[in-house]
């Protein structure tokens, strides 16, 4: 290990603070500083039978609703699926790693396929690292499916910050979501009251909550359900209805 | 001449070869016969590449993943000038959930073969040749003793006329869906030695002879040496 701890900053040292990386012999190499291309919310919550994740299809450029019809839920295998907020750039690349990990895992002779928990803690690994090396990989990922015939439902961001629980949401839907998911789940006393049909309405209604308040929402959506008996299905894209009717009484408002 | 591997004894034999049994991860061990300085180091690798994948998959490592591993690392210093094959035959049994019990036979040559049964080492064709008449009857066992028990009366077939299996020569590992892999020594194998003694020595798979091979094998009856019987056996219940 010849790693040294401190190194003289280069021509233009990285705002003065010196790393010890690869980067003064390769000044062309960048970090992530700020996303570009980015997804808005996942949302999730187990239900009974299996466990149920949406998000919007919208890929923003800033404030710009520039690409509308980006799939941001990636299939990993049966029992697993995985979605994530954030710069699309870093998710297309991590979920390209993620498919030929899974590929490699079925071609090889006796592999047992991926299961979600494995992929919430190679992701977790792989998130940290990219933080700790002040390079991150500018996501939040949701990773869902069945592990052990249970549920799993499973959250890593790009600090590296990893937690399972019955409901989980990035971003605005953390912040407008959440406690909806959570009052659906306490209503039917734990998620092994909740039916697919009340789950999936759950959702919905909070993709619709965060199409009126979310500027970088969406109406058009993708659904991943996994089941703990059956295979992982994608649907889309879903369209959303709602209802701006409101508008007519905002002040200044013209049709 | 067993002060160094290089050297042979005026029989022909090395005597630093010798066999060793050890655990790699809870669900996976080896046996190792021929140089344990070698054996250490692939070991060791194992035991590495099984931490490595469950820190970061949360999983335990399949042992055909493992094995592929462990023969990639083999293959190297076969096709690189001025390296030395491991000196090493490896047995590597372990069991994966949801796929069920392993047995791979790892050869210093990186081929390796997934077995049903095995048995490596001096004089094992006998008990290869028992093990073989008996895999109906094997994989039909329902208890732990029932397979330990083809396993040391394959082995006992490996003896030459004046040697008795005892616990001084002999060992038994254990690996299942309900059991980690576990190594019985010393006191802990006689009860298994025990279930074989009612059985007739010279198992009906043989031609009831005793071996008279005329290949020199391990020393493992050797002055000073109390290694593991000729002729590891390992077998899975199916």
């Amino acid at each position: 290990m010849s790693a040294s701890f401190y190194t003289k900053p280069a021509n233009n040292g990285n705002a003065g603070v010196a790393m010890e990386t690869s980067w003064d012999s390769n000044p062309g190499r960048q970090r992530t500083l700020q996303p570009i291309t980015t997804g808005a919310s996942v949302l999730a919550i187990k239900y009974n039978a299996g466990v149920i994740m949406v998000a919007d299809t919208l890929g923003s450029y800033g404030s710009l609703a520039k690409f509308r019809s980006i799939p941001r839920v990636l299939r990993v295998n049966d029992a697993t699926v995985a979605a994530a907020s954030g710069d699309l750039a870093d998710m297309q690349f991590l979920n390209t790693v993620v498919e030929n990990h899974a590929i490699d895992e079925e071609i090889h002779e006796h592999g047992i396929a991926y299961s979600p928990a494995s992929l919430h803690s190679w992701l977790t690994r792989v998130m940290y690292n990219r933080r700790s090396r002040i390079n991150p990989l500018w996501n939040t990922y949701i990773v869902a499916g069945t592990e052990a015939g249970q549920p799993f439902l499973g959250y890593v961001n790009m600090l590296g910050v990893a937690f399972k629980e019955d409901c989980l949401a990035t971003g605005f839907g953390s912040h407008l979501c959440l406690g909806l998911l959570r009052e659906a789940l306490d209503a039917a006393g734990g998620y092994a009251g909740l039916t697919e049909e009340t789950a999936t309405s759950a959702l919905e209604a909070c993709l619709r909550v965060l199409y009126y308040r979310d500027c970088r929402a969406y109406n058009q959506y993708q659904l991943a359900n996994v089941p703990v008996a059956k295979p992982a299905q994608v649907s889309g894209p879903h369209f959303l209805q709602s209802d701006w009717s409101v508008a007519k009484l905002v002040k200044h408002y013209t049709e | 001449y067993d002060h160094d591997v290089i050297i042979f004894s005026p029989q022909g034999r090395i005597h630093q070869i010798e066999y060793a049994m050890e655990a790699i991860d809870s669900h996976i061990g080896v046996s190792i016969a021929g140089l344990t300085a070698d054996g250490q180091v692939l070991s060791r690798f194992a035991r590495d590449e099984c931490f490595n994948h469950r820190w970061a998959y949360d999983s335990a490592l399949t042992v055909s993943r493992l094995v592929d591993n462990l023969a990639s690392k083999l293959q190297v210093p076969t096709q690189v000038y001025g390296k030395r094959p491991f000196g090493v035959g490896l047995l590597i049994a372990g069991f994966d959930i949801g796929i069920g019990p392993r047995v791979f036979y790892q050869c210093p040559s990186a081929n390796y073969y997934d077995c049903k049964s095995i048995a490596i080492g001096a004089r094992s064709q006998s008990a290869r040749t028992y093990l073989e008449g008996k895999l109906d009857e094997i994989a039909a066992t329902k208890t732990p003793e029932e397979l330990i028990k083809h396993g040391l009366i394959a082995l006992r077939n490996t003896l030459p006329n004046e040697m008795e299996l005892s616990v001084k020569n002999c060992s038994v590992a254990l690996v299942g869906s309900d059991i980690d892999f576990t190594v019985y020594e010393d006191s802990a194998v006689e009860p298994y030695l025990a279930l074989i003694r009612e059985e007739p020595s010279a198992g009906a798979a043989d031609d009831g002879q005793p071996s008279t091979q005329s290949t020199s094998g391990d020393g493992a009856a050797g002055p000073g040496s109390s290694g593991a019987a000729e002729g590891e056996v390992r077998m899975e219940e199916a």
